[in-house]
């Protein structure tokens, strides 16, 4: 299955698309990156830190889209079919520990333990941070739609961001990633997904304005 | 679980408020303290000068305890005012609930520190709403200041095992001067969104 680049530049607005990787333009810089199966709005994009220009290859298995931000990097591997999504700091770890084609909404989160453990869980509180490996938000059936490998010294963020309307109810993104704090510098790598999976988006650090990526406070035992 | 949490419109006595779920159903504006008031004590034009309506105060409630924590509270609007002209809005804060007052149908006590002395200063002490371009003691500003991206950023937390009334008090008073048109404004849209684990 082939995959369409899509792209929204800093000087233009909306999306716009290109058939391969190598014809995304090099000389405007890119708030997004996103792919789609066909026509029409990507089912998963990209929205790096700004001055942060991304880079991006297709691999046997489907896409990696990756970024460096000063001493920390990140890699997002994406299946060229609808499956597991991952994201980790580590190039060689960037696969999820347990992988499957998924059915939306997200509504569950599934930890992966160091000995290899991957109970379903209820609460938050019940993780054990202490040999956590990998962390997947599921679907109803325990299938990861994202998963988060974790290296040595980075923290797991998890939460339910809802925006509750006046007279239209809520909606919920929900949000995993790592925080990793390097050269005394705090990083993020997150993905932020609504409940409908569509579209799933990743971002670097934490943004101040930002409608949906703007930072968690954090609880005790995150950081 | 997750927590189950509604939009709580506070109207009547401070003793003894009543707290209507506006989470799903229409929330209007008008010159009485009702917690739905449907058409009636409309907003009127003025011949001069300005009407208010009586202000409209509204929190966050935790019906059913979050597992774990509720936090990060932030309140804004669409960023742009619909309402036609003549017709404006204006937002303050507060820890607590003071009942709306004023003339029925005719005009509503002007939202202000003297009127609602819960209000809080968004520029001195705390600084806990973003008034970012602002200077000066301020208590109020144009609704459509808070955007998406340029939230009131609230107080208040809750952790599990708890429910009840959660966060600052978002207060707003509609304003109508004698260029607004009769009938129904279009409506906005205000919304809370916090995060829970």
């Amino acid at each position: 299955m082939a995959f369409t680049w899509n792209f929204i530049a800093s000087d233009a607005e909306g999306w716009d698309s290109v058939p391969s990787l190598d014809l995304l333009p090099t000389n405007r810089p890119i708030e997004a990156l996103g792919l789609s199966l066909s026509e029409g709005s990507p089912f998963f994009s990209f929205y790096p830190d700004e001055g942060v220009r991304p880079f991006a290859e297709e691999t046997l298995d489907g896409v990696m889209i990756g970024w460096e931000d000063g001493p920390f990097s990140a890699y997002c591997q994406i299946p060229k079919s609808v499956g597991t999504i991952c994201l980790s700091t580590d190039k060689n770890l960037v696969v999820p520990p347990l992988a499957g084609v998924w059915e939306a909404p997200v509504v569950k989160f599934r930890p992966t333990y160091t000995d290899g453990q991957s109970p379903f869980m209820q609460e938050y509180s019940e993780l054990d941070r202490g040999r956590l490996k990998a962390f997947a938000l599921t679907d109803i059936h325990g299938t990861p739609v994202v998963s988060v490998v974790l290296s040595p010294g980075e923290r797991l963020i998890w939460r339910r961001r809802v925006f509750l309307t006046e007279g239209q109810g809520g909606v919920v993104v929900y949000l995993a990633g790592l925080q990793k704090t390097v050269e005394g510098r705090n990083y993020q790598a997150m993905f932020y997904v609504p409940e409908t999976c569509s579209p799933i988006m990743l971002a670097g650090r934490f943004r101040k304005y930002h409608p949906i990526f703007y930072a968690i406070q954090p609880i005790p035992g995150e950081y | 679980m997750a927590a189950t949490v509604t939009i709580r419109r506070w109207t009547g006595a401070s003793g003894s408020p009543t707290k209507s779920d506006i989470t799903s159903t229409t929330n209007r504006a008008s010159t009485s303290d009702t917690n739905a008031p449907g058409t009636n004590n409309p907003i009127p034009i003025p011949a001069s000068g300005t009407k208010y309506s009586f202000w409209v105060s509204t929190r966050l409630s935790v019906d059913a305890t979050p597992s774990g924590t509720i936090n990060n509270i932030k309140w804004y609007s669409d960023g742009g005012n619909g309402f036609g002209t003549g017709v404006t809005c204006k937002t303050g804060f507060s820890t607590s609930y003071v009942q709306a007052t004023g003339t029925t149908g005719d005009t509503g006590n002007i939202l202000n520190n003297t009127n609602h002395t819960g209000l809080l200063d968004m520029i001195a002490g705390t600084v806990r709403h973003n008034a970012t371009g602002h200077s000066g003691n301020i208590y109020t500003l144009d609704t459509f200041h808070f955007t998406s991206s340029h939230t009131a950023d609230l107080q208040g937390t809750m952790s599990n095992p708890s429910t009840g009334d959660l966060g600052d008090f978002v207060v707003y008073q509609m304003e109508v001067t004698t260029t607004a048109s009769p009938g129904t404004t279009p409506s906005e849209t205000f919304t809370f969104k916090y995060d829970e684990t």
